[in-house]
């Protein structure tokens, strides 16, 4: 048995998958534009036949998304998702908690993070438009994740929030309290986990996520 | 310029008149716009507009018929995201209310969750009143808009909450009808509106705590409204516990609807 040699090609390898790593990670925003966009994957199951009883898909509501394109929730099966309620013009919970979101999805290994669709849905369809959102993105640097933003009708988001147990109610000064939860769902759009509260442990939504991608 | 104001002022001078045309729909009042917001007893003091609501609660006997005309939302079909296992067990089958039929067929609907309520709602043209709409139309007494005024009107309603659920809630037809004619608010079932989501009770104003947070003890700290009027307040607190898919043993609800045409008060005029 030749151990020195077994060594030395041990040590080649580990030490070029190390610089492989290292020429990656230097490279951020190659890093982020070098991962596969997300609508080019195509979900292995996306027409997913029937769905469980409790999928969120079974909603049949109609929204807008950033590109003025009319979507229902279903589109979003075949890949797991993660999904938050928040308004553009909020100050102060909703980028915390978009915040949040980027952090689990940072959490989760290049491969699993790629499948992970985010999707933000706004409680203020009156104010947030296609338009508002796409600058939103682009502002807060969130093409590289994949966000979608959707944008319904007040029945709509109503219905959503009841779903994901999200309450929220508008202020006279344009604001709106609600709550922050950030959900992930399954390829067939049903909650596997919820972060309840900003300041809730992210490992079992991390580990949710990672049990589904993959 | 000036003619153009004589066909304004005369639709002004009609508009009495033209929304009085506007009929009732069956098996509703009017709830004519609060003056006051305040007296709706709600988290927000935004005002009211006028609406219509449903007289009574909607009933077993009503509420058979929705399921016979959408299957989806019989029991053995409903889906578990809009409704939770509980949905119409009280009765015997998807389309049988049972042995107890005919105490069941007046008594209001319970056991349905906030998505099969809103569903009714829909199936008859109409939606679930609004949290605010439900509480204006919930604090007037017999006599008054504001039952605050009467005395024991408060007592009374705390008196029914401090009763056991009866098994099957009392017919509607005995409940008596308040100042706007609307029958059965108090004393019979909780119900469902349309907005129950918005209640923050639970959630602290900075929107940071979760949904699911302190019901009963410090969570009403960060809420508005009048603290004396502790009916309201269990009200609140129910609501703020309720997901939308539950399905609970004294929890029905009833139908409201827009007006086609505003009345204009004549005195504003």
């Amino acid at each position: 048995m030749n151990t020195p040699r077994f060594f030395l090609f041990a040590f080649l390898t580990s030490a070029l998958a190390m610089s492989a790593f290292i020429s990656t990670a230097a490279e951020p925003t190659d890093r982020c534009c070098a991962l596969t966009p997300l609508d080019a994957i195509a979900p292995a199951d996306a027409a997913v036949t029937t769905l469980p009883d409790k999928s969120l898909y079974l909603l049949d509501s109609s929204w807008k998304n950033q590109h003025d394109q009319t979507v229902k929730l279903a589109d979003y099966s075949g890949r797991p998702v993660i999904i938050l309620m928040g308004y553009l013009g909020c100050q102060t919970a909703c980028p915390l908690l978009l915040n949040k979101a980027e952090t689990l999805l940072a959490e989760l290994p290049e491969k699993d993070r790629s499948q992970v669709k985010p999707i933000f849905v706004s409680f203020d369809p009156a104010h947030d438009t296609p338009t508002s959102a796409t600058a939103y993105i682009a502002e807060r640097g969130l093409e590289c994740s994949g966000w979608d933003i959707l944008m319904g009708t007040p029945d709509s988001v109503r219905e959503l929030a009841a779903i994901l147990g999200i309450r929220y109610q508008a202020q006279a000064d344009g604001n709106i309290f609600h709550s922050n939860i950030i959900s992930v769902l399954d390829d067939s759009g049903v909650i596997r986990a919820q972060l309840l509260n900003l300041s809730d442990e992210p490992r079992p939504v991390v580990e949710a996520l990672k049990g589904l991608t993959r | 310029m000036r003619a153009a104001v004589y066909p304004l002022l005369l639709a002004l001078a009609l508009a009495p008149w033209v929304s009085a045309q506007e009929p009732v729909p069956a098996g509703m009042v009017l709830i004519p716009a609060a003056s006051d917001p305040a007296q709706t007893a709600q988290p927000t003091p935004e005002p009211v507009g006028a609406f219509y609501l449903d007289i009574y609660p909607v009933t077993n006997g009503e509420y058979l018929e929705f399921v016979r005309a959408n299957p989806a939302w019989q029991r053995s079909n409903v889906k578990r995201l809009m409704a939770d296992a509980r949905y119409l067990q009280h009765w015997a089958g998807d389309l049988e209310l049972g042995a107890a039929a005919e105490e069941l067929n007046r008594a209001p609907v319970t056991h349905v969750s906030w998505f099969a309520a809103r569903a009714y709602a829909a199936w008859k043209g109409a939606r679930l009143p609004t949290l605010a709409e439900w509480e204006l139309a919930a604090a007037a007494s017999a006599t008054q808009p504001n039952g605050d005024k009467e005395p024991g009107f408060r007592e009374r309603i705390l008196a029914w909450y401090a009763r056991p659920t009866p098994p099957i809630p009392a017919s509607v037809d005995l409940t008596e009808e308040n100042y706007y004619g609307v029958r059965g608010m108090h004393g019979l079932v909780w119900e469902w509106v349309g907005d129950f989501n918005s209640d923050l009770m639970g959630i602290d104003s900075r929107g940071g705590a979760s949904g699911d947070g302190p019901l009963f003890c410090g969570g009403g700290g960060a809420v508005d409204g009048d603290r004396t009027d502790y009916a309201a307040f269990m009200r609140r607190a129910l609501r703020g516990s309720l997901k939308g898919s539950y399905c609970l043993t004294s929890l029905g609800f009833r139908c409201a609807r827009e007006l086609t045409a505003v009345p204009i008060n004549p005195s504003q005029l």
